[in-house]
């Protein structure tokens, strides 16, 4: 690691970018003149010159030269024109006129600068001993990536060994390889999907999901339940998340008196039967990661309730006793989310999956105020000559 | 609403049988695989947990071919991480398997439990029904870089007057609580000649604030007491079972509810009223 070739000896904690360079400033306090050397004394070849104004700016930055003990020569030159004669070519004009004109030289020009160059005199070319697979990607997001395919840009014959690649499908070329940011669509592109994405949305802005996303949410929840009556043989085993209120509802596996389980149907057609076991009433939702020994869990299994799946597109959850939820959908992850049994008894660690979709669950207003007035009228005890009038909360 | 008509029902199912997590992994927007070169040499995902303090750890193994690896560099991490593994008493006894140069060959991910706000309940259509299941804990997982925290203490000790930010000395001391910032350092020096100058340094400050030590807030001590427990905790190991495997395949088998009863709601709408 080199230093900074300072005139002091030990180095001063102070931060050195703020601290005047004592070569620059004479005793007198004038300004010496620099010598701009026309020529660099050296320069390596497989660095191209844009970026090298960068590690020049960081180096000023932090006034330390450690691994590119050159910079410092350059960084002073660096008001002067760009050293001549090793130059190598990037940027639009990298490949000569015939890539000039095209509208997507401007895309591979920043992956110029990635490309090893031919001027490289390496013979080991960067992108030999990648694998050629794609890298994996979560599976939710394959409805997103759909769109995209619809143009391969037709380039001009690669050069000796320079590959082109296109950055959106940089994706495909290892395993290992980096997302290229999507691309943000317009409006129009939905429904003419032969049409190029316009050149000022092509770098860098991900707002696509916030635009078509609530859209997409509603299409997309309703493809993951309203498609399943017509495709039964489809299981397609998707993990989905749902978040319930706190106050989820107890369940518990009731006895009834020794008969057989009585069905009857109330108005919103659910059926209510009494299972047969004796089980004490227990919350079963144990948070019990934090005290296992005093939450018992009891063991819960059997029907509660129906998803309702209505044409408008909205979902409802119908559970017993006239509790109704909505189901939306939550805001979705854009990481890696995983379902787990944790198996201590056999020191086990399964994975049952990724999370699919989040849904969020929520009590249906509509139901609830009725309820509550249906509360209230059924507590009161009206007198005589109360009948019309209103009773005033003063709870 | 009203002329809102239903054009599907379907019923949702119960059960609780699982012990069920949610393992996120915030910085990975892959699914989690090892890398098919490792795959090929043998490696898999493996995982450990410590049960009392409720912390896994996930070892992926690393993708080592040279396009997208860096050799040198994974030996000098490799022996940071063995000398960490040291410092924690989480060194893997090994497998009969000595290998004279240590490299860094897997990604550790370590895990925070998230505190659960409300009921969370996973749930998978199956034959037309939706299967409820609780969630028990949620977990995030990220990559733990502590070889790098040796790496920096040796050359941070080796470089003394070498002014390179990394070797600072760390975040500036709290005003009101100097101490429990060099305690743990105390505790935790190795080397010989070096140390006489860091025995200096934390002495003397410990010298000045001395009175400082008995004002250690409750808060502090236990959050200290709770890491202490943490690292005295010895790993367990655990069997990864890939979403593929046949075992993970029996535990999605208990997932499902199989009871065709209903179960009897002891709560009301109005619960939610408050």
């Amino acid at each position: 690691m080199s230093d900074t070739p300072s005139g002091s000896g030990p180095k001063p904690k102070a931060i050195s970018s703020l601290a005047k360079r004592p070569s620059e400033v004479t005793r007198q306090g004038t300004q010496k003149l620099k010598f701009v050397p026309t020529l660099p004394t050296r320069r390596n070849k497989d660095v191209e010159p844009v970026p090298d104004t960068i590690p020049a700016s960081n180096e000023r930055g932090r006034g330390r030269g450690r691994g590119r003990g050159r910079g410092e020569e350059i960084g002073r030159g660096r008001g002067a024109s760009r050293p001549p004669v090793e130059m190598v070519a990037s940027g639009p004009f990298a490949l000569g006129p015939a890539m000039a004109g095209n509208s997507n030289s401007r895309r591979f020009a920043q992956s110029a600068t990635s490309i090893p160059t031919p001027s490289r005199g390496d013979t080991s070319y960067l992108g030999a001993g990648l694998s050629q697979t794609a890298a994996p990607k979560i599976k939710r997001e394959e409805h997103k990536s759909q769109k995209g395919e619809q143009d391969e840009e037709a380039y001009s014959d690669p050069d000796e060994s320079v590959e082109i690649i296109d950055m959106e499908n940089v994706r495909q070329m290892d395993w290992m390889a980096p997302d290229s940011i999507r691309k943000a669509r317009v409006k129009g592109l939905k429904k003419d999907p032969d049409a190029t994405a316009p050149e000022v949305n092509a770098v860098g802005t991900v707002d696509v999901d916030e635009d078509d996303a609530d859209e997409k949410d509603l299409e997309t929840m309703f493809d993951d339940f309203g498609k399943i009556h017509y495709d039964p043989d489809g299981d397609s085993q998707h993990l989905y998340f749902f978040q319930f209120p706190s106050t989820f509802p107890t369940f518990s596996a009731k006895q009834s008196d020794h008969t057989q389980a009585n069905v009857h149907r109330t108005p919103a057609s659910k059926k209510v039967t009494f299972a047969q076991d004796v089980k004490p009433e227990i919350e079963p939702q144990p948070s019990s990661s934090r005290d296992p020994s005093v939450t018992v869990k009891e063991e819960l299994d059997g029907l509660i309730g129906h998803l309702e799946v209505y044409r408008s597109g909205a979902r409802k959850i119908r559970l017993a006793n006239g509790i109704v939820f909505d189901v939306s959908p939550a805001s979705q992850p854009s990481f890696l989310e995983q379902a787990v049994h944790l198996d201590m008894n056999k020191n086990k660690l399964a994975i049952l999956g990724e999370i699919f979709r989040h849904y969020l669950i929520s009590p249906d207003v509509d139901t609830l105020l009725n309820a509550m007035d249906a509360l209230d009228s059924t507590s009161q005890t009206v007198l005589v000559g109360e009948e019309n009038l209103i009773r005033m909360d003063v709870t | 609403m009203n002329e809102d008509e239903i054009i599907n029902r379907i019923p949702i199912r119960l059960s609780n049988r699982l012990s069920l997590q949610i393992h996120q992994f915030p910085l990975l927007s892959r699914p989690l695989q090892a890398p098919p070169s490792a795959e090929a040499s043998g490696k898999r995902i493996t995982a450990r947990i410590k049960p009392q303090s409720h912390v896994l750890e996930i070892h992926v193994p690393a993708d080592t071919r040279l396009e997208v690896y860096n050799s040198e560099r994974s030996h000098e991490f490799g022996k940071g991480r063995l000398d960490d593994d040291r410092e924690k008493n989480q060194e893997r006894k090994g497998k009969g398997r000595e290998e004279e140069e240590p490299r860094l060959a897997e990604i550790r991910l370590r895990s925070e439990e998230i505190p659960q706000r409300n009921v969370q309940m996973l749930g998978i259509v199956h034959d037309n029904e939706l299967h409820l299941h609780p969630i028990n804990a949620t977990h995030q997982f990220r990559p733990t870089l502590t070889y790098l925290d040796i790496l920096s203490r040796k050359s941070k000790r080796r470089g003394g007057d070498d002014s390179d930010s990394d070797s600072d000395d760390g975040p500036p001391p709290d005003p009101d609580e100097p101490a429990p910032a060099i305690v743990p350092k105390k505790k935790e020096k190795k080397a010989a000649a070096a140390e006489a100058k860091e025995v200096q340094v934390s002495a003397r400050r410990t010298d000045d604030k001395a009175g400082n030590l008995s004002q250690l807030s409750n808060a502090r001590k236990e959050m200290l007491a709770i890491i202490r427990a943490e690292q005295d905790e010895s790993w367990q190991n655990l069997e990864y079972c890939g979403m593929k495997t046949e075992e993970a395949g029996h535990s999605l088998d208990q997932f499902f509810s199989y009871n065709k009863e209903v179960l009897y709601c002891s709560a009301d709408v109005t619960t939610f009223l408050g």
